[in-house]
């Protein structure tokens, strides 16, 4: 990636990103509680801005996961969530899944080139991870059927010693693997690009997506345990199905997840 | 993919309705599935008429003799007779079902609650991608009829609600 002509700014610059037609509305925030929640109060507005639209914000306080498997997003981190029309999809929402891999997707090929040579790739379904530890994560949620908001949150420039110190052996920091510190503009910048290459390909071509998604997947060959709800179940990761699943082997052959929580 | 299922499981008269139901959402021609030595193919009547609903025909392989062959059914025939004011929401997607927004939070609905088209009634997550389902109809919600953070299938019943 080419450096940045100024010292790296920790500050989107959001008329950039909406002049170079990246998206169509811009917001930025210098702190907000969770960028998805601005974004999917946005979806439900009676007059809605032009989409795509992106919300930015300087410090998110409580960036979620679900429940107690929140995000922690550190105070020169990267946080933003773009809400996304639907109404070109046919074929409801079977397909939307594969968004969440999508973005990932794009997230490894931004984030790879500044981290070399380690190797970045996805831990399914939605971390992208470095050397075994989180270095962002992903959260999508769809507010209407024809409305979707990706939130993203990297771990860019702060210091794993801002980390809480019972996340810090399962964290990595941009700062603190490159010793350097990184633009967010440009992040950003990289990220939409090729969100809007892999978000193209769906929902007609979702097994480009998850193929390659496929080809990133970290837990190739790992033994995983997915639990899902009341079920549980154990084998060996055979890598993303051409529909985004998870393929298991287990003691009853191969089979294919969707949901769950891998442990 | 759920845990191991008996062998006369694939026959269950509700898991056939819902196998229906996926081919006509998908306008499937046919459908063979198999488990161990037990076949079950639905096919599509091949004359159908103008205007009615498609025809089912249940196909039982000769290895499962012990299991009569029901007559050909409508997918109309196989759903129980209802009211017709009531209304059945089923899962657009195969996932998660959450009640509640959040495993802190109250669920979204609950039994006796009115709804509107627009009211979110649960979500189905699915690849980490949350989706929160709306309604789409309105009414009073008279049973939720999947389980809080159990898996679903596509199609499943999810709420049972009455409209008038």
């Amino acid at each position: 990636m080419p450096r940045p002509p100024r010292p790296p700014a920790l500050t989107v610059d959001v008329q950039r990103i909406v002049s170079e037609k990246l998206v169509a509305t811009a917001e930025h925030h210098e702190r907000l509680e969770s960028t998805n929640d601005r974004a999917k109060q946005i979806a439900r507005q009676e007059e809605e801005p032009p989409l795509p639209l992106l919300v930015v914000a300087n410090q998110q306080s409580s960036g979620r996961g679900r429940g107690a498997r929140s995000w922690w997003t550190g105070p020169q981190s990267l946080a933003f969530s773009l809400l996304v029309s639907l109404e070109h999809w046919t074929g409801g929402r079977a397909r939307v899944p594969v968004t969440a891999l999508a973005a990932g997707v794009a997230l490894v090929e931004v984030l790879a080139p500044r981290l070399a040579p380690r190797t970045v790739g996805l831990e399914w379904p939605n971390d992208v991870c470095v050397e075994g530890r989180k270095l962002a994560g992903i959260l999508v949620e769809a507010p209407t059927a024809n409305r979707l908001v990706i939130g993203v949150g990297v771990n860019t420039n702060s210091r794993l010693s801002d980390v809480p110190a019972e996340l810090q052996d399962r964290i990595a920091t941009l700062c603190d693997r490159t010793a350097t510190c990184h633009d967010h503009t440009e992040l950003l910048v990289g990220w939409l690009q090729r969100w809007d290459h892999w978000f193209g390909c769906l929902p007609g071509q979702a097994n480009l997506v998850a193929e390659a998604a496929d080809r990133l997947c970290l837990q190739r060959g790992l033994h995983l345990r997915l639990r899902r709800g009341a079920e549980v179940h154990e084998g060996i990761c055979r890598g993303i199905a051409a529909d985004g699943a998870l393929i298991l082997e287990t003691a009853e052959g191969l089979g294919k997840h969707y949901s769950g929580t891998l442990h | 993919m759920g845990s191991p299922s008996s062998t006369q499981d694939v026959f269950d008269v509700r898991k056939i309705r819902r196998l229906i139901e996926l081919m006509n959402d998908h306008n499937l021609q046919e459908m063979d599935l198999r488990q161990g030595d037990m076949r079950i193919q639905l096919r599509r009547a091949s004359d159908p008429v103008a205007g009615s609903l498609p025809q089912m025909q249940p196909v039982l392989a000769p290895t499962a003799p012990a299991v009569a062959p029901a007559p050909a059914a409508p997918p109309a025939a196989a759903e129980p007779v209802e009211d017709p004011n009531t209304t059945i929401i089923k899962s657009p997607m195969v996932g998660t079902f959450y009640a509640a927004p959040d495993p802190d939070s109250a669920p979204y609905v609950k039994v006796g609650d009115p709804i509107g088209r627009d009211t979110v009634i649960c979500i189905v997550e699915a690849m980490k991608v949350f989706n929160e389902i709306q309604a789409e109809v309105a009414g009073m919600i008279t049973a939720v009829l999947a389980e809080n953070g159990e898996p679903v299938e596509f199609g499943q019943p999810l709420f049972r609600v009455k409209t008038a």
